[in-house]
């Protein structure tokens, strides 16, 4: 079993004090408090984390947290109340509280459909009881926090408010907390691990505090645009369904642990999505979406344009063949190559430990790739590295960004896979066999990218990438390759590797002619780790994809930043669905 | 054809008489529209054919401001349009509404986005995509019903699948909605801190939330109706853990047509007061056992258990479905109440004896007006809430057809009224509780005067028992001495419990709410004096099992802090 030293005392001296901030002190507080009434072991827990006020007005105005803590107003748990013995005390807490600003809005052939504002936050307290070697986590991917709670939390940074909220689903979650500790320690007498593991890896505790930030927001001109965009779609016939949404939410983000762990994040997401679907010869509803860059350096005109060029495009997918069955090479260029990286590499890093339970079917759905480490996965000349701390790649941002995850835990370059051997998973505070120890990649409740970088030491020029694809097809006795510039994104989660990947975009190559013929309904088919394998060659000049997991006010970024992909072989077909009568009405408006 | 010359007959009448107050809004110029050229096209396509095409569109702007011990929780503001559209093939004879039996059939568009800003273009072009869809739709389902009748026994209830109404045009005003939020916040704010230091309110909440809604409806035979409203509620909701783990709660709502009908600090201060006495009493009181006995149900606890064993067994369409019980259905002329009770549904009132009713609507959500029933006279059952679904003897709507944007209407309450000829003080009442219990010799009779809701199941699959839920329950004994007590549900079947009511009040309250249904959450009303009940059985309520907090809460760090 691998472990490090703790030593809260000393690490804490060099961890930077608290902001004056009552969302943060009201934390503090409580957290204190808690972990003084449910007895965590001193040696386990910061002693401090500073001397404060305590906000007066609504409260009586006292100073000193140590006084406040100590003094006769402090009423304890009745220690009748408290389940015997130390076995059932927690040795870890933490509190995480999120306030939420959003903005949303959607509009349908130039008229705004609804729009909305809402203020509200959400918490999440963690209490484990045991210790590090064995606590009362549950096992399997679903292990995380209390899955979050909106019990009547404030979202006015009321300090008392904050207190007694988190209070209350403290006392929930520690009984929880015994009952959970229980029925594992029974798993455990019964069931036997390959190798001892820790439930929860030993970190030192880290502070990252934001400074306060302004929420900015443009919101009239943001609905502007999406009037404006929106209708655009009274110039095209051809799509039966369309709509433009606006979102922007304001998230502050909040966390503090026992261990003496604390942050303070301010995030702003913004997004203008268009959403547009048509009917195919065949009687299919195609559907597709694009994004709209609202930023001030772009220019209503630059704008419009693009949309036009998205809509059209669209518009030529519908009238475009169905593709036919295939197998062969297949060149992922730009967003494809990145999605295709998104949902076929990224599920496999997220190595979490085989749930011991007693239900037959138990959530396992873990990396197969565990047994693989320090293996060949790839091709050798092929290496994949995650770092969230880049903030650019050349002029680009990168979405993937972040300071520290949900655990509080900074977040890590890491090298994933070098010349094509699998060196290590994301991971969060949870070992898997072989490695320990958390690289601070745990955002949104699940093992995530920040910023996923695909390097080849054998890139080749997007001219020989294509010869090369030439070279593959009449290896194979092909008369065309396929080139997939778009695939539909993977929206929920990165946790599952889908076998089938559908393409938004994509292109008949005809090798005598060398004309490129848009085709429909292609999707990728019988995908799996193996295909890692069949990743033959990639481009020169990496991309800058960024996307989001989740949808909405809960999405986590990241990005992925790759060259184009060149897959050696892969079976790919045309349309499985039936298509539908085509509609007796039509939209009034293009009748006049 | 007969039926048909019928409606024809019936439009050309009474569109003459309709009035329009307004001019047509986007609105209801392209759902006209839609009607207009939507209808002969798809007459021509193959298939059976449609012979009447609706549409519903609601409107709603909304502010909601909720707080909790003196700190905003959630606030939302949110504006939106959304649509609904119902075609039916075949005939009003039989048409794809009509019900499959063990299986399922045409489910309508459901609910949809429409641009909540007006422009007759955008709205079509959303409106025909659903309108073909739906049409579909339709066909299939039509076909789906023909295949039913051919494989099942005969109906017993051979009535249409569509009546005939009266063809309205009325056009009203929207509401809309006008409201300082800032200031609104901050009542919430200040009514949310009433609940602030008592440390065994361990959770509480204020909700505020105002909304102007808007609805509109335009189909083929020719109704073209736009009415709005604004609608305001203010709830006040705290909780306890009793020490044997039961959860315990008071709760108040305030319902009214603009915000500043509201009721002012001084009457919400001691509502406020009362309930944190009440949520304290509760946390003390003994836990009742089940029991037999005589039982006052007080006003507003009375008319909940009125709306849930007799309203909902009076809803016309339960009359046909063969899933339903249909507890009333042959008990049309007969008495199942006593002689000095009559049951009314009006929801046309706004008010009722001063008491202000949610449950009003100018016309429903089939076009009907509406119009006030008499269900019950002197005890006997006369007539069934009815939407245009006719039933065996009841032929055509009375303008109860509800149901949410995006659910096909059923019949549902609106207002519904107990009335009593027979009243007394409520002392008077209790009084006769009291010789009710020595003249059947009981330890002690039951007084609820606070009940949180109920449900009754009125299906074949299920006993069609009914289960209501006191929340403020007295034992009074034989000398007068009252015993607040928990823990206990009424239950029991609707036929026994209707024949033992010997008395009513004049105390007449009323209970607002949302009722479920299988067309939705709708708002209603229900007003009742208090009743006499000579016997009644309440059961074991379940327990939650947590203990009370083993944490002490923060607030004790404020001890004189407030």
């Amino acid at each position: 079993m691998l472990s490090i030293t703790l030593a809260f005392n000393s690490s804490s001296q060099n961890l930077p004090n608290f902001p004056d901030d009552p969302v943060l002190k009201a934390m503090r507080d409580e957290l204190l408090r808690s972990s003084d009434s449910l007895k965590i072991p001193e040696n386990l827990r910061i002693p401090d984390f500073g001397n404060f006020d305590i906000p007066s007005g609504r409260g009586k105005n006292m100073s000193g947290t140590r006084e406040v803590l100590d003094s006769k107003n402090m009423v304890g748990p009745d220690p009748a109340a408290l389940p015997d013995g130390p076995a059932n005390r927690p040795y870890f807490i933490s509190y995480t509280v999120e306030i939420y600003r959003t903005h949303q809005a959607s509009a349908s052939f130039g008229k705004l459909v609804g729009e909305g504002t809402s203020n509200f936050s959400r918490g999440d307290v963690d209490i484990r009881i045991g210790d590090y070697s064995l606590d009362n986590t549950p096992e399997g991917r679903w292990r995380y926090g209390s899955g979050g709670y909106q019990s009547y939390i404030p979202s006015d940074a009321d300090y008392w408010g904050i207190r007694k909220s988190l209070w209350w689903q403290s006392d929930l979650t520690f009984k929880r907390a015994i009952e959970q500790y229980s029925r594992k320690k029974m798993l455990m007498k019964t069931k036997k691990r390959q190798e001892p593991l820790d439930d929860f890896s030993k970190e030192k505790p880290y502070r990252f505090f934001q400074p306060a930030a302004d929420e900015k927001l443009e919101w009239a001109r943001l609905k502007d645009i999406i009037r404006d965009v929106s209708q655009l779609f009274r110039e095209y016939p051809e799509i039966d369904k369309s709509q433009a949404e606006a979102l922007v939410q304001f998230k502050k983000h909040y966390f503090v642990s026992s261990e003496g762990s604390a942050n303070r994040l301010f995030d702003s997401f913004g997004s203008i999505s268009v959403e547009m679907s048509g009917l195919a010869d065949n009687g299919l509803i195609l559907k597709d979406g694009f994004s709209v860059d609202y930023g001030p350096g772009e220019d209503r005109e630059t704008r419009l344009k693009k949309a036009r060029q998205e809509i059209e495009r669209f518009c030529n997918q519908l009238k475009a063949p169905p593709m036919e069955d295939y197998f062969g090479p297949v060149l992922l260029e730009g967003q494809a190559a990145a999605e295709f990286i998104v949902q076929t590499i990224v599920p496999l890093m997220q190595a979490e430990r085989d749930p011991m339970s007693d239900y037959e079917y138990a959530d396992n759905t873990s990396s197969d790739l565990k047994k693989w480490l320090n293996k060949r996965i790839t091709a050798p000349h092929i290496s994949l590295t995650d770092d969230p701390t880049s903030v650019v790649y050349g002029k680009d941002s990168l979405g993937g960004h972040y300071r520290v995850d949900d655990e509080g835990m900074p977040g890590k370059r890491i090298a994933l896979i070098e010349d094509g051997i699998l060196r290590t998973f994301y991971m969060s505070r949870s070992p898997i066999e072989k490695l320990y120890g958390s690289n601070g990649h745990l955002r949104g409740g699940q093992l995530m990218p920040g910023n996923l970088f695909l390097s080849s030491s054998q890139g080749l020029s997007q001219k020989k990438l294509l010869k090369t694809m030439e070279k593959l097809c009449k290896e194979k006795g092909n008369d065309y390759g396929i080139i997939i510039k778009r695939l539909e994104p993977q929206k929920y989660s990165l946790g599952y590797l889908d076998a089938t990947l559908k393409a938004l975009e994509a292109y008949k190559y005809d090798l005598k002619t060398k004309q490129l013929t848009l085709v429909r309904n292609l999707a990728l088919r019988d995908v799996s780790r193996r295909t890692l394998r069949d990743i033959y060659r990639t481009g020169q000049r990496p991309m800058v994809y960024n996307s989001q997991i989740g949808s909405g006010i809960q999405s986590e970024p990241f990005a992925v930043i790759t060259p184009d992909i060149l897959l050696d072989q892969i079976e790919a077909s045309g349309p499985s669905e039936v298509g539908s009568q085509p509609p007796f009405l039509k939209n009034p408006f293009f009748e006049k | 054809m007969k039926k048909t010359l019928s409606i024809i007959f019936l439009a050309f009448l009474l569109s003459g008489t309709a009035f329009s107050e307004e001019k047509p809004s986007a609105v209801i110029s392209a759902l006209s529209h839609q009607v207009e050229i939507n209808l002969p096209i798809l007459q021509k396509a193959p298939g059976d054919k449609p012979y009447f095409i609706g549409y519903r569109v609601a409107e709603e702007e909304k502010y909601t401001v909720n707080g909790s011990f003196g700190a905003v929780t959630e606030e939302r503001y949110l504006k939106e349009r959304s649509g609904m559209v119902d075609v039916r093939v075949g005939s009003m004879k039989l048409d794809n509404t009509h019900n499959i039996r063990e299986g399922w059939g045409y489910w309508g568009s459901g609910k949809f986005d429409l641009p909540a800003e007006d422009d007759q273009a955008a709205l079509e072009s959303v409106l025909w995509w659903y309108t073909d869809k739906t049409f579909k739709q339709a066909q299939k389902g039509f076909d789906a019903v023909k295949a039913n009748l051919a494989v099942k026994v005969e109906e017993e209830d051979k009535s249409d699948d569509f009546s005939p109404a009266p063809v309205v045009v009325s056009l009203s005003a929207p509401a809309r909605l006008d409201l300082d939020q800032a200031r609104w916040k901050q009542r919430v704010i200040d009514i949310s801190k009433l609940f602030d230091g008592y440390p065994d309110v361990y959770k509480s909440e204020v909700a505020f939330a105002v909304a102007a809604e808007n609805n509109y409806i335009v189909n083929s035979e020719g109704a073209k109706i736009s009415h709005g409203r604004v609608r305001c509620r203010l709830h006040l909701y705290i909780s306890t853990i009793a020490e044997d783990g039961m959860e315990l709660y008071r709760f108040e709502a305030f319902d009214v047509r603009e915000a500043k009908s509201l009721p002012d600090e001084a009457a919400l201060k001691s509502t406020a007061q009362r309930m944190v006495s009440e949520l304290a009493a509760l946390r003390q009181a003994p836990l009742a056992e089940p029991y037999v006995g005589p039982a006052v149900m007080c006003n507003r606890a009375s008319a909940v258990f009125f709306h849930e064993i007799l309203g909902h067994r009076v809803e016309g369409h339960r009359q046909k479905d063969v899933t339903e019980g249909q507890t009333f259905k042959k008990k049309v002329g007969q008495k199942i109440l006593p002689g000095f009770i009559s049951v009314f549904d009006d929801p046309s009132l706004s008010s009722f004896k001063g008491l202000n009713l949610m449950g009003d609507y100018p016309y429903d959500n089939e076009g009907v007006a509406s119009q006030r029933v008499n269900i019950i006279e002197n005890g006997v059952l006369k007539n069934f809430l009815m939407s245009r679904s006719p039933i065996a003897g009841f032929g055509v709507s009375n303008g109860h057809g509800r149901g949410d944007i995006g659910q096909a209407p059923v019949s549902r309450m609106g207002n519904t009224i107990i009335s009593s000829q027979q009243t007394m003080s409520f002392a008077a009442l209790k009084k006769l509780l009291i010789a009710e219990v020595k003249r059947q010799k009981k330890p002690y009779g039951l007084m609820f005067t606070d009940i949180s809701g109920g449900f009754t199941m009125t299906s074949t699959y299920m006993p069609q028992s009914f289960k209501v839920l006191p929340v403020m329950v007295y034992k009074i004994y034989p000398g007068g001495r009252e015993e607040l007590v928990r823990g206990i549900d009424i239950s029991g079947t609707p036929l026994t419990v209707f024949s033992k009511i010997t008395a009513t009040a004049d105390d007449y309250d009323v209970f607002s709410g949302f009722c479920g249904a299988e067309s939705g959450y709708l708002p209603v009303s229900c007003v009742s004096p208090s009743i006499l009940i000579s016997e009644m059985e309440v059961e074991k309520r379940m327990i939650e099992q947590d203990k009370p907090p083993i944490l002490p809460q923060p607030m004790e760090l404020r001890k004189g802090g407030r």
